[in-house]
C-alpha cells in the first residue's frame, strides 16, 4: 500500500537519506531498525509529512503523493505515534482523539457526549479500558501512547507509523499495546513500528528492514532472519572509520564515584576512571547515560553520590564546584544548553574562565581571550568566516569544536563528553577523536557518552553498557577486542 | 565604545548604537535649527538633561535585568517606597545618613524578594515584579497615607545636594552644571566600564543568553539573577535619593509609569526580553532619543501631552525594526 | 489486563480533577470566609447596597480580566487593556458630545476601532515575532499618550440619559454592568468550554510546534485573542463612561494588573495552556470582597494594592508548586518502573 521509491533526504548539506526504497503492505507490522542516527525517524517523518523529501517517489495506494503539511498525511490516512507525545495535557483524552476533526455542530459546538462515545468504542474496539473524560495530563506515558493510537484509527489511518512506542512503557503496558497492534493488523491496517528492543520485533512484526548510515540495508520476513543476523545488518562493518590508537599507558584511578542515583533516572552508579583512560558509556537513547553524568556537576539535583578525586572526598555540590575541582561536562545539546550561540568564539572560549583573562587592574583583558582563542582557532582547525563570528554562524562542525574548546580552557582533570561528534562531518569528526586521544594521553580522564556505537568501541579503552539508568556491563576494550554485537547485547532488553 | 567590546554582544549592537547617535544628532540638529533660540538655549538643554537624571537611572536599572534574561516592573514603585522611607525618617529626626542607608536597605530587600522569587521559586520575572509593583506602592501608600512628606529638620546639605549646580563661566555666560546630573553620568560611566570589563559583572551575559549553557559552564545562575535585581535596586536607591533631595520630599506617587519609560529606553538601547544583549551607552542614548523628542514636542508647539505616545511609538517602531532586520538577516 | 489499566486511570482522572476542584473550592471558600468575617465583625456587609458596590468595584476589571483570560490561554498577556478601556470611554464621549451622533453609533464605532487596536496588537504579536508584552506596553503607553492629548487631560461630560443607562441602569434590579458581566462570562464560559475554535487556545498554549502540526492556524487565532480582549475592554471602558458620567483618560490606570492578578488567582497558568472562565471569575470576586474588606473594616484602604500583590504572587507561587508536585509524580512512576525492572532481571539471573 506504501511505496518508496529513491527517496533521498539531506539537512544542511549532509545526506541522512540514500536513494532510500522501501514499502509497506496491507495487515502487516513492518519493523524498521537501525542505529540511532541511521534515518529511521527522517525517514518516517517524510512519509507522515512532516519533512519534505528532497527526492524520490512515494507511493501510497497506487498515488502518487506529496504531502507538504502532517494534516494532508492524516486526511489521505497515514497517521504517526510520535516518541515524544504530541498530545494536550490539560485537555480530555476524548478531545485529543478528536483534535482537529471534532465532532460538533453546525455551530462549531462539540457534542462531547459524541467524542467521549467515539473514544469509549475504539477503546473498546482496543481492548483497553481508558477514561474518555479524564485529562490527558493525568495518564501515564503508556496509556498515552494507547491514546495517539486511538487518535490514529479515530481518523480511520490505514498506515500507523509508531515510533519507539514501547522505550517508555511496562511489560504489561507493552503486552496490552502488542494486543492492539495485532488487532490492528488483523482489520488490514499498516503498520511501521520502530523499536530497538529486538526480541519485542520478533515478536510482533511481519517483516523488518534495516537501516544503517541512511541507507536501507535489507528487508527480510521475519521467519527468515535470526537476532544475530539483525545485530550483523545493522552494526556493519565499519572498516572505513578511523580512530586514534588505544591508550598507550593507563595511570591510577583519578576519579570515583560510588552510588549515583538520580530520582527517576539513574540507579547507584558506581565507576573509577583512570587517568590518560578514555571510558566509554554505551547504551540507547534513553538508557539513562546522560542523566548519570549532569548528576555527577549535580547540573540536576541527584539523590546521592560520592566522589573521590584523585583520592580525596569532593563534594561536586553544583557545575561551578565539578568545573572548580577539574571535573567538566559538556552537553550533548550544543545548542540549548553548551554554546552562547548569539556569542563569537573568545566570549564562547572564555565563559568558564573569564577570571583568567585579567590585566594588572583586574579589568578583562578582550585581547588576551582573543588570543587564546585564536590558539584554539589553529590547534582544532576551526573554520570560521571572521573573527568576530557569532557561533550561530558556524557549521555543526565548528560550533562542536567551539564546544569543545570551550570545554578545555580551564583544563580539566576529568573530561565528561556527551555526544561529542553529533551531527557533525567526517572531518571535524576524526579531529575532534584525535583531539580527545591526545588529551587522555596527557593524563586527563575522559568519559564519552555516545549513542554511535562504532565511536563508543573505537574511541574507548573501557566500556560502561547502560540499560534502564543502570550499568549492566563493563567491558574492557583496550585490545579492541570489544565489539558492536556485544554492545548491543547489554544495550537492548531481551 | 571602542572596537574590543563588540566582541563581547552582538556585533549588531555596536552598529544600533552608531545608528542611535546618528538619530539622536539628527533629532537634535533638526530642532537646532528649527528652534535655535528656545532649544539651544542652555535653561532648555539643562532641563532636559536634568529631566533624564531619574530616568537615566532607572533605565540602567532595567537593563542589568535585562540582560539576565529578566524584568522589573516594580522600579518605579520601589522608588516611591525608598523615597518615602527616607523622607519619614528624616522628617521624625533621623538624620541623613543612617536614613539614606535605611532607604538602601528597603530597596535592596525589594531585589532581594524579586531575585529570590525569580531565581529559586521559578517564577517568572514579570509576574513577580508586577506583584512587587503593587506590594511597594501599596505600602508606599499605606505610610504616608498619599500625603507630601517633607523633612524640615534633615540637614541642610541633603536638601542643596540635589539642586547644586557648579557654575562654569565660558565666555560673558555663565552655565550651571547640574551636579546630580554629573554624579549620574560618572556612575553610568563607570558601572558601563565594569559591566562590559570586570568577569564578576561580564558572566551576567552568559546568564541571561543561555541560562542552561551558562550553568554546565560552571557560573552559578541563581546568584547571578538575585544579583542583578540587588543592583537595579540599588539604581533605584540612588534615584530616589536624588530625586528626594532635589524635591526636598517623600512621596509615594514618585515613578508611577516610570517603569514602562524605562523598558521603552532599554530595549530601543538594544536591550531584548529574551536575554544577553543590552549595553549601556546604547540605553543612555535610548533614554536622550526619548528626552530630546518630548522636548520636541514642546519646542514645536506640539501638544506636550503627545510625548507620553511617542515613547510607545518609538517603542514599537524599534522592535519593528528589529523584527525587519532579522528576517532579511535570515535570523 | 484491562483492570489494571482502568482503575490506574480512574484513580488518576480524579486525582487530577481533585487538584482543580480543590483549588476552586478553596478560593471558594475562602472568599466566603472573608465575606463572612467582615460580615460578623463590622456588620453591613451582606446587605444588597453593599453588594452592590462590592460588585461594581471590580466590574470593569472583571469585563477585562475574561478578555485576559483567553490571551492567557493562549500563552500570551495583553497589558494594553487599561489604555484601551479607557480609550474607549473618551471615544464614545468625543463621538456623542462633541461629534453629536447618536448612541448607538457612537458605541459602535467606538467597538469597532477597539477590535480594530486588539487585531493591531495581534497582528504585530505574530509579525515581529516579539513578546506580547512588549508589544502591549507599547500599545499601552501610546494610546495612553493619546488618551491624555486628545482630552488634554480633562473629563468630557455631558451624557444623554439613554447612554447613562449603560452605567447605572437596571435590568431585573442588577446594574447593567454587572448583568453585562454576568452574561458575557457565561457566554464566553460555554464557547471556551465547548467550541471548537475556543478550544484550539489550550492546544496553542501547551505549545506552538504542536499546534501547527496538528494543522491549528495559530497566527489567525492570536490575532482574533487580542481582538477579543480590546473589544471587551472597549466595552467595559463605553459603561464605564456611563457609570461615571464622564470620559477621562486616568481612568482604568493599572486595571491590566487587576485583571491579570484576576486571572492567576482564578487558577490559570500564566506560561498558557490552562485556565477557565469559572476560575477567573472567582478570581473577580475574590478581589473584589478583599477590596470591600478593607473598605468596611475601615483599615486604610491604602493596604488594598499591598493586598493585591501579595495575592498575585501566592497565587503564581502556588501554581508553581502544583506544576513542581505533578513533575514529581511523573518522576515517581519513571522510579518505579526502574525499580520494576531492575528487580525483575535480577530475578532472572538468580
Amino acid at each position: 500500500m506504501l511505496d518508496l521509491r529513491g527517496v533521498t533526504k539531506s539537512f544542511f548539506g549532509n545526506q541522512v537519506l540514500h536513494a532510500v526504497d522501501f514499502n509497506v503492505r496491507a495487515g502487516e507490522v513492518h519493523a524498521l531498525i537501525g542505529e540511532n542516527g541511521a534515518g529511521k525517524s527522517t525517514l518516517v517523518n517524510i512519509i507522515a509529512g512532516i519533512l519534505k523529501r528532497d527526492g524520490g517517489d512515494i507511493m501510497f495506494d497506487g498515488k502518487l503523493v506529496d504531502f507538504g503539511h502532517p494534516l494532508e498525511a492524516m486526511t489521505a490516512g497515514i497517521s504517526m505515534v510520535h516518541q515524544e507525545l504530541s498530545l494536550v495535557p490539560n485537555i480530555s483524552v476524548a478531545e485529543n482523539i478528536y483534535l482537529r476533526h471534532e465532532k460538533s455542530n453546525t455551530l462549531g459546538f462539540n457534542d462531547w457526549r459524541a467524542m467521549r462515545r467515539g473514544a469509549a468504542e475504539i477503546f473498546e474496539r482496543m481492548g483497553v479500558d481508558i477514561d474518555p473524560a479524564a485529562p490527558v495530563g493525568s495518564l501515564s506515558v503508556g496509556m498515552q501512547q494507547l491514546v495517539e493510537v486511538a487518535k490514529a484509527i479515530s481518523l480511520n489511518a490505514r498506515l500507523i507509523i509508531m515510533d519507539e512506542p514501547t522505550s517508555s512503557l511496562s511489560e504489561k503496558e507493552i503486552a496490552e499495546l502488542f494486543v492492539v497492534v495485532r488487532d490492528l493488523k488483523a482489520r488490514g491496517i499498516g503498520i511501521i513500528f520502530i523499536s530497538h528492543k529486538l526480541s519485542e520485533l520478533f515478536e510482533i512484526s511481519d517483516r523488518l528492514t534495516v537501516f544503517r548510515d541512511g541507507q536501507h540495508i535489507a528487508t527480510k520476513d521475519i521467519a527468515e532472519i535470526t537476532t544475530e543476523d539483525v545485530i550483523q545488518m545493522m552494526v556493519g562493518r565499519h572498516l572505513g572509520d578511523l580512530f586514534p590508537p588505544k591508550a598507550s599507558q593507563i595511570g591510577d584511578v583519578v576519579f570515583e564515584c560510588t552510588n549515583v542515583s538520580r530520582f527517576g533516572y539513574v540507579r547507584d552508579l558506581t565507576f573509577n576512571l583512570r587517568r590518560g583512560e578514555i571510558l566509554g558509556l554505551a547504551g540507547l537513547v534513553g538508557s539513562g547515560r546522560t542523566e548519570a553524568m549532569r548528576a555527577i556537576v549535580n547540573a540536576d539535583r541527584r539523590l546521592s553520590g560520592r566522589f573521590k578525586l584523585n583520592d580525596s572526598e569532593v563534594s561536586l555540590s553544583d557545575p561551578f564546584e565539578a568545573m572548580r575541582r577539574g571535573i567538566v561536562y559538556v552537553s550533548e545539546d550544543r545548542k540549548q544548553s553548551g554554546l552562547f550561540l548569539g556569542y563569537d568564539i573568545s566570549a564562547n572560549i572564555g565563559a568558564s574562565t573569564l577570571q583568567h583573562y585579567r590585566n594588572r587592574f583586574g579589568m578583562l583583558s578582550r585581547a588576551a581571550l582573543r588570543n587564546k582563542a585564536r590558539t584554539y582557532v589553529d590547534t582544532m582547525s576551526i573554520r570560521l568566516p571572521n573573527v568576530l563570528a557569532r557561533t550561530i554562524d558556524l557549521s555543526g562542525g565548528n560550533q562542536q569544536k567551539v564546544l569543545l574548546a570551550k570545554a578545555l580552557d580551564p583544563q580539566p582533570t576529568v573530561l565528561i563528553v556527551d555526544e561529542p561528534t553529533r551531527g557533525v562531518d567526517v572531518g571535524a569528526k576524526s579531529l575532534i577523536h584525535a583531539r580527545l586521544r591526545e588529551l587522555a594521553e596527557s593524563g586527563v580522564g575522559v568519559v564519552i557518552v555516545s549513542s554511535e556505537m562504532p565511536e563508543v568501541i573505537g574511541m574507548s579503552d573501557r566500556i560502561l553498557v547502560f540499560r534502564n539508568g543502570e550499568v549492566t556491563a563493563e567491558l574492557d576494550n583496550r585490545s579492541g577486542a570489544v565489539t558492536q554485537e556485544m554492545v548491543m547485547t547489554h544495550a537492548t532488553h531481551h | 565604545m571602542n572596537s574590543s567590546e563588540t566582541s563581547m554582544v552582538h556585533r549588531f549592537v555596536s552598529t544600533r548604537e552608531a545608528l542611535l547617535l546618528l538619530i539622536n544628532v539628527a533629532i537634535f540638529a533638526f530642532l537646532a535649527i528649527m528652534r535655535p533660540e528656545a532649544f539651544a538655549s542652555w535653561t532648555n538643554l539643562k532641563a532636559v538633561l536634568s529631566l533624564m537624571t531619574y530616568d537615566l537611572l532607572l533605565a540602567m536599572a532595567m537593563t542589568v535585568v535585562l540582560i539576565v534574561r529578566g524584568i522589573d516592573l516594580s522600579v518605579g514603585s520601589v522608588l516611591a517606597l525608598t523615597s518615602v522611607t527616607m523622607a519619614l525618617l528624616m522628617r521624625d529626626g533621623v538624620p541623613v545618613i543612617p536614613a539614606v542607608f535605611a532607604g538602601l536597605a528597603v530597596a535592596l530587600a525589594c531585589g532581594l524578594i524579586n531575585g529570590l522569587l525569580i531565581a529559586k521559586a521559578g517564577i517568572l520575572p514579570f509576574l513577580v515584579t508586577l506583584g512587587m509593583m503593587s506590594v511597594a506602592r501599596g505600602l508606599a501608600t499605606v505610610l504616608t497615607t498619599g500625603q507630601y512628606i517633607s523633612f524640615p529638620r534633615a540637614e541642610r546639605w541633603f536638601t542643596q545636594f540635589g539642586r547644586f549646580e557648579f557654575r562654569l563661566q565660558i565666555g560673558d555666560s555663565f552655565y550651571g552644571i547640574p551636579l546630580p546630573l554629573l554624579i549620574v553620568l560618572a556612575v553610568i560611566l563607570l558601572f558601563g566600564l565594569l559591566l562590559n570589563n570586570l568577569p564578576l559583572l561580564s558572566r551576567l551575559f552568559y546568564v541571561g543568553e543561555s541560562p542552561e549553557a551558562a550553568k554546565l559552564s560552571g557560573i552559578r545562575v541563581d546568584r547571578h539573577l538575585i544579583a542583578s535585581y540587588l543592583i537595579a535596586a540599588a539604581f533605584v536607591w540612588f534615584a530616589a535619593v536624588l530625586m528626594t533631595s532635589a524635591t526636598r520630599i517623600g512621596y509615594a506617587n514618585y515613578g508611577i509609569g516610570a517603569e514602562l519609560r524605562a523598558l521603552a529606553a532599554a530595549i530601543v538601547g538594544g536591550a531584548s526580553i529574551s536575554g544577553g544583549s543590552g549595553s549601556i551607552v546604547g540605553t543612555f542614548l535610548g533614554v536622550l532619543m526619548l528626552a530630546l523628542i518630548g522636548n520636541g514636542f514642546i519646542l514645536m508647539n506640539g501638544n506636550p501631552n503627545w510625548q507620553q505616545a511617542t515613547v510607545g511609538i518609538v517603542l514599537i517602531a524599534a522592535v519593528a525594526f528589529d523584527a525587519v532586520r532579522r528576517y532579511r538577516t535570515g535570523w | 489486563m484491562p483492570p489494571i489499566i482502568d482503575r490506574q486511570s480512574r484513580a488518576q482522572r480524579s486525582a487530577g480533577q481533585k487538584t482543580a476542584l480543590v483549588q476552586y473550592i478553596g478560593l471558594f471558600a475562602i472568599t466566603l470566609a472573608i465575606l463572612l468575617g467582615t460580615q460578623l465583625f463590622f456588620g453591613n456587609v451582606l446587605t444588597a447596597a453593599n453588594l452592590e458596590v462590592l460588585a461594581m468595584n471590580l466590574v470593569f476589571e472583571g469585563i477585562m480580566a475574561l478578555g485576559m483570560t483567553f490571551v492567557v490561554i493562549s500563552g500570551g498577556i495583553d497589558l494594553s487593556v487599561a489604555s484601551v478601556f479607557a480609550f474607549a470611554e473618551i471615544l464614545v464621549a468625543k463621538l456623542m458630545v462633541e461629534a453629536g451622533l447618536p448612541v448607538p453609533a457612537a458605541i459602535v464605532i467606538t467597538l469597532v476601532t477597539c477590535t480594530g487596536i486588539g487585531a493591531l496588537n495581534g497582528f504585530m504579536i505574530v509579525a515581529f515575532r516579539v513578546h506580547p508584552i512588549i508589544i502591549t506596553m507599547g500599545t499601552l503607553l501610546t494610546l495612553r499618550g493619546v488618551n491624555l492629548a486628545i482630552t488634554d487631560g480633562r473629563s468630557i461630560s455631558g451624557f444623554s440619559e439613554g447612554f447613562v443607562f449603560l452605567g447605572s441602569g437596571k435590568v431585573l434590579g442588577i446594574n447593567f454592568p454587572i448583568v453585562f458581566f454576568i452574561v458575557t462570562a457565561l457566554v464566553l464560559g460555554v464557547l471556551l468550554a465547548n467550541h471548537r475554535f475556543f478550544r484550539q487556545l489550550y492546544v496553542i498554549g501547551g505549545g506552538e510546534r504542536p499546534a501547527r502540526l496538528s494543522g491549528i492556524n495559530v497566527n489567525r487565532v492570536k490575532i482574533i485573542i487580542y481582538m477579543l480582549s480590546a473589544t471587551l475592554a472597549g466595552a467595559a471602558g463605553i459603561m464605564a463612561a456611563a457609570r461615571y458620567g464622564a470620559a477621562h483618560w486616568g481612568h482604568g490606570n493599572l486595571a491590566e494588573l487587576k485583571a491579570i492578578a484576576a486571572v492567576a488567582v482564578g487558577g490559570a497558568n500564566i506560561n498558557g495552556g490552562s485556565g477557565t472562565i469559572g476560575g477567573t471569575v472567582l478570581g473577580v470576586i475574590f478581589l473584589a470582597v478583599v477590596h470591600n474588606a478593607f473598605v468596611t473594616s475601615a483599615v486604610n484602604t491604602f493596604w488594598y494594592d499591598v493586598v493585591s500583590g501579595v495575592m498575585l504572587l501566592v497565587a503564581v507561587l502556588l501554581s508553581r508548586l502544583t506544576q513542581r508536585r505533578n513533575l514529581f509524580a511523573q518522576l515517581r512512576i519513571r522510579q518505579a518502573k526502574m525499580d520494576q525492572i531492575a528487580t525483575s532481571t535480577k530475578g532472572e539471573s538468580l
